[in-house]
């Protein structure tokens, strides 16, 4: 095990360093405290000296007005750090921005890299012999610090994230995700610092030891501060902390040292513990494991692992309204379709933007942006363009797979760096120029040439899926078996994991659902890891569920018996019993909601020569008010209230079409808005749908409505009551003004008011007819109000 | 200004329950609506966020940014009593959501209408929680402690001083402004303060039966949301 160094910012205090002035300008303007500091470390027994460099990157130093000074700051460092001892080793230090990369912020994964990399060069000229960049709480600013680091110079790069008490980042992302990215990426030591102390980073050592077979450092900090008057304190002391390091051996964990609150004394108290140790043994190897991952989850691939669902739905072929949609800048249906998918149980999704007449690499950009921050699958790039797959790689906040690669030379020169370079897994399909491979093994040798490439570029074995290339079983019947021979060759020959595209088999077949599904049973008998299906086929779902029981994936059977007992949630049959009189059925109908059956019903009533003004009464309007009465003492909840009044608004239109000359007796009229300068809509809008269900004409003027506009529009149509609504206190005046200018002008009016801050008192005040406390109770103070004398509460 | 826009994972789907009247067990309404509710509002939503950090002042309750704001209300002094600096922060989900809510409404679809504005109320307070929790772990790692989150129009803080509030942090460069009324536009956005102080007494949350709204529909006990 070696040790590092301690605080810096913690020390510059204790000097007498740390107020208005840069802390990193120290190197220049004090570089003989920086000198004593770094020299105390060295001296309790730090092998890895940190330059005093944390705020030293461009966007931290314009804070200061100092980003010029990012290559003076950095020679000075260096030459500060390696002042301490000839036999230190001087790690250049790079600190976070303060801000959040695109989506989550304003900054572009572009000027975060650039930034990142000024210093990291700086750092690499001035002499340092590693970087170490730390404390970063976004995975997508270590994603640019690092692709920066290492396009800035050939040092070894060691990469720390910092954990929050949940044992996440704040943004949401686990020590394994980020092990697994960073490795992926390139990182040489990965590991973790600050956070909340060593026990935490204990627990992070573990859960990173168990995905990567890189170097681990852990330097926690001195747990949590306190401020004592102005002096911050920090809970731990060198003899606590010093315990941690066997326990951090024990972990595996290759370097330790301190982060905030650490000083000389716990460094000192670190190495007896470390010198203490015994001699260490090698860690287990990590078994080479494919994995991808988006900001806060991992998905494993691979054999022991159960199969993986990979959604196909977000491609915009034959598929117009969402092509439609793309072209016109607008991802909405993009992004629903990825949450159902996901919610209907796809661990990854595939995301193609092959739109013809659109700027692919921009729609694909802004999808995975969009995408990254809502969605917690992994996404598959789905693209052979390089461009396309370059802008989509870069800014993605995980570890992605780019689909796909063949065995074309230029195009594999293209996509295998990127792979490389930000993480990604790439999956190879055995395809060449000169028309498709026939049989396994032209496949298989395709393949073993994409494979050879990829690790001339430096890509590993888990960074490589195969794809068995699923023909269509309607021209060729052989196609079919011959994909799943390559995939049983694949499964023996090569060891890694493997992706299709499921329904090309059907292409062109009836009953395609059942053949695919037939299909996929059989490829995951012969080694498929991760189907690119509908998740949404009930079908693809069975067979999934299926495969986990049957593969053992599922213990106890536990989610196959839930998947088995789970009644189709699209088609719910009615719970109107038909043994009943038919305007029981209706009544039943209305109160559980029920559109559809509602209106069939309708017809049920007229032939029975039933009255329209029998079954509205009896049926629609009893029931109305049954659901009313019920909402009214807690039974039933506003959502069930609003379904009610649709199944009842479907029941009437549908009356309307059968009987076309039906009368339609309105109780009466009401002008509904919620007054001048509230914008609120909700409330109003409940209201509307309740009276107009219940009978009356609704005029909604709207939100936000000036009482000259609802005169003038009383003037021009027969208004029986007016509702008006108001939802904060700083529109209660307008209400009040509103109801005083209708009053004046029609003094016979009557007014209905309500929201949530109007109170019965003050509709009182400000001379209402009548208060209604919620939608339900309007349709009753609206009945009152027309029956009987102006209500008052 | 600093911004941290928050993401739309794991949306709080018993308060979106809440918000849509519904209780979060018990009820035999149709998971699928809600499950489509916060789906469909995700994806409406454009997340967006931002705070800044300012000097206070708890003698005179000023907050020192540009230009210095005093707050109103004896309860929103009393709550940052401790606080010698805070941060003011304002979130918002966007204006799609509620324009798709109010389509809904006209179309006769009423219960979509209703889940949605739901929905985009749990988006909000999703968005408000990320950012907290952001000023918090920042707060804490200088060995400052956070006061509860608070807002204009809890207890006796008048929604009046939303204008300056917005002011001090530029809520506008997130799209949000403020009617002459004091509200907020989108309608789901939130603006709120965060008291630091270096004492760890952090004042207990509000309960709605300190607040004066009593015919709020939200109004529980004990419970966060005791105001709109």
């Amino acid at each position: 095990m070696h040790l590092f160094d301690g605080a810096m910012g913690t020390m510059l205090q204790k000097y007498g360093l740390a107020g208005s002035e840069c802390p990193d300008y120290c190197n220049v303007s004090h570089p003989d405290i920086v000198q004593r500091i770094h020299r105390e470390y060295a001296e309790a027994g730090s092998e890895y000296i940190t330059t005093n460099t944390f705020g030293a990157s461009p966007l931290k130093l314009a804070d200061y007005g100092l980003e010029d000074q990012v290559e003076a700051i950095a020679q000075a460092a260096v030459r500060n750090a390696r002042a301490a001892s000839p036999h230190i080793r001087v790690a250049g230090d790079i600190g976070p921005t303060g801000q959040f990369i695109r989506p989550l912020g304003d900054l572009s994964f572009d000027e975060a890299a650039s930034n990142f990399y000024r210093l990291a060069k700086a750092l690499a000229d001035a002499g340092a012999d590693c970087l170490i960049i730390e404390t970063i709480i976004d995975i997508q600013e270590m994603r640019a610090a690092l692709t920066a680091a290492k396009a800035a110079c050939s040092l070894p790069v060691i990469c720390q994230m910092s954990y929050s008490e949940d044992g996440r980042t704040i943004t949401g992302t686990d020590p394994a995700a980020a092990a697994i990215l960073l490795d992926a990426m390139g990182a040489d030591v990965i590991g973790a610092n600050c956070s909340v102390g060593p026990d935490k980073l204990l627990e992070a050592a573990k859960q990173m030891a168990r995905v990567t077979d890189k170097p681990l450092i852990i330097q926690p900090n001195a747990g949590m501060p306190v401020l004592d008057g102005n002096t911050t304190r920090f809970p731990l002391a060198p003899e606590d902390m010093a315990p941690y390091i066997a326990r951090f051996a024990e972990a595996g964990v290759t370097f330790a040292g301190g982060c905030c609150g650490t000083t000389p004394a716990h460094i000192r108290a670190m190495r007896e513990a470390m010198d203490r140790l015994p001699a260490p043994e090698p860690r287990p190897a990590v078994e080479p494991l494919t994995a991808f991952t988006s900001r806060t989850r991992t998905v494993f691939v691979g054999p022991g692992h159960a199969p993986v669902m990979i959604g196909e739905r977000i491609n915009p072929t034959g598929r117009k309204k969402m092509r439609e949609e793309i072209q016109s800048g607008s991802f909405v249906s993009v992004k629903k379709e990825a949450l159902a998918q996901v919610a209907a149980g796809a661990d990854m999704l595939d995301v193609n933007m092959g739109v013809p007449g659109i700027d692919q690499s921009a729609a694909m950009e802004k999808v995975v942006m969009e995408l990254s921050m809502l969605c917690p699958a992994p996404l598959s790039i789905d693209s052979t363009d390089p461009a396309v797959l370059e802008k989509a790689v870069k800014i993605y906040p995980g570890r992605p797979l780019i689909n796909s690669v063949s065995a074309d030379p230029a195009l594999m020169e293209k996509v295998f760096p990127l792979a490389r370079k930000y993480g990604a897994a790439v999956l190879c399909l055995p395809l060449a120029k000169g028309g498709l491979p026939k049989t396994a093994e032209e496949r298989i040798a395709l393949i073993r040439q994409i494979l050879e490439t990829a690790r001339s570029f430096g890509l590993r074995r888990q960074d490589l899926l195969l794809d068995p290339l699923v023909l269509t079983a309607a021209s060729d019947q052989k196609a079919p078996s011959e994909t799943l021979r390559t995939l049983r060759l694949y499964r023996e020959q090569f060891h890694c994991p493997t992706v299709m595209g499921t329904s090309n088999v059907s292409f062109g077949l009836p009953g395609r659902p059942q053949l695919n599904a037939a299909f996929l049973s059989m490829a995951f008998a012969c080694g498929m890891d991760a189907p690119i299906i509908n998740p949404l086929d009930e079908t693809m779902q069975r067979t999934f569920a299926e495969a986990r029981l049957l593969l053992g994936f599922d213990a106890g059977a536990r989610q196959y018996i839930a998947s088995v007992s789970e009644t189709p949630a699209a088609v719910p049959s009615s719970s109107v019993s038909s043994d009943k009189p038919v305007l029981e059925q209706i009544r039943d109908a209305i109160r559980n909601g029920e559109k559809e059956e509602a209106a069939r019903l309708m017809n049920d009533a007229i032939q029975e020569k039933m009255s329209p003004d029998r079954i509205i009464k009896e049926g629609l309007t009893a029931a109305m008010t049954e659901v009313g009465d019920a909402y009214g003492i807690g039974k039933v909840y506003l959502p069930q209230v609003m379904m009610a009044a649709e199944a009842m608004q479907s029941a009437f239109s549908e009356l309307k079409v059968l009987l076309p000359s039906m009368k339609n007796d309105s109780k009466g009229t009401a002008l509904l808005c919620t007054v001048q300068g509230d914008i609120h809509d909700l409330g109003k809008n409940i209201v509307a749908a309740l009276l107009e269900n219940s009978g009356y004409r609704v005029i909604d003027l709207g939100k936000d409505v000036a009482p000259e506009a609802i005169l003038a529009e009383a003037k021009r149509t027969h208004v029986d009551f007016f509702g008006l609504c108001s939802l904060m206190t700083t529109t209660l005046p307008e209400l009040k003004k509103t109801a005083a200018l209708l009053r004046e002008h029609i003094p016979a009016c009557r007014i209905m008011v309500g929201g949530a801050v109007v109170t019965p008192e003050y509709a009182r005040e400000i001379g209402a007819d009548a208060y209604a406390k919620d939608g339900v109770d309007a349709v009753r103070k609206a009945d009152q109000l027309m029956t009987a004398d102006p209500v008052s509460e | 200004m600093p911004v941290f826009h928050g993401t739309l994972f794991q949306i709080n789907r018993s308060e979106m329950m809440r918000y849509a009247g519904l209780p979060p067990k018990g009820s035999d309404f149709p998971e699928a609506l809600i499950r489509e509710s916060i789906e469909e509002a995700s994806a409406l939503a454009s997340p967006r966020g931002i705070w800044q950090l300012l000097p206070y002042d708890a003698q005179t309750g000023t907050l020192f940014g540009d230009p210095p704001l005093c707050l109103e209300g004896r309860q929103i002094r009393k709550h940052l009593s401790h606080s010698v600096s805070a941060a003011v922060l304002a979130v918002t989900a966007g204006p799609d959501i509620e324009q798709a809510s109010t389509d809904y409404f006209h179309s006769g679809l009423y219960a979509k209408g209703l889940l949605l504005d739901a929905a985009a109320t749990a988006i909000t307070e999703h968005l408000a929680d990320q950012l907290d929790r952001y000023i918090q772990a920042s707060a804490r790692r200088t060995g400052r402690h956070t006061a509860w989150r608070y807002s204009p129009g809890y207890g006796d803080w008048p929604v009046t001083q939303q204008q300056a509030l917005c002011r001090l942090i530029h809520a506008e460069e997130i799209g949000i402004s403020v009617t002459d009324h004091s509200m907020l536009l989108p309608r789901k956005s939130v603006t709120a303060i965060i008291g630091l102080s270096p004492c760890s007494e952090a004042p207990k949350p509000q309960q709605c039966t300190q607040c004066h709204l009593i015919s709020c529909p939200f109004r529980i006990r004990p419970a966060r949301h005791f105001s709109r």
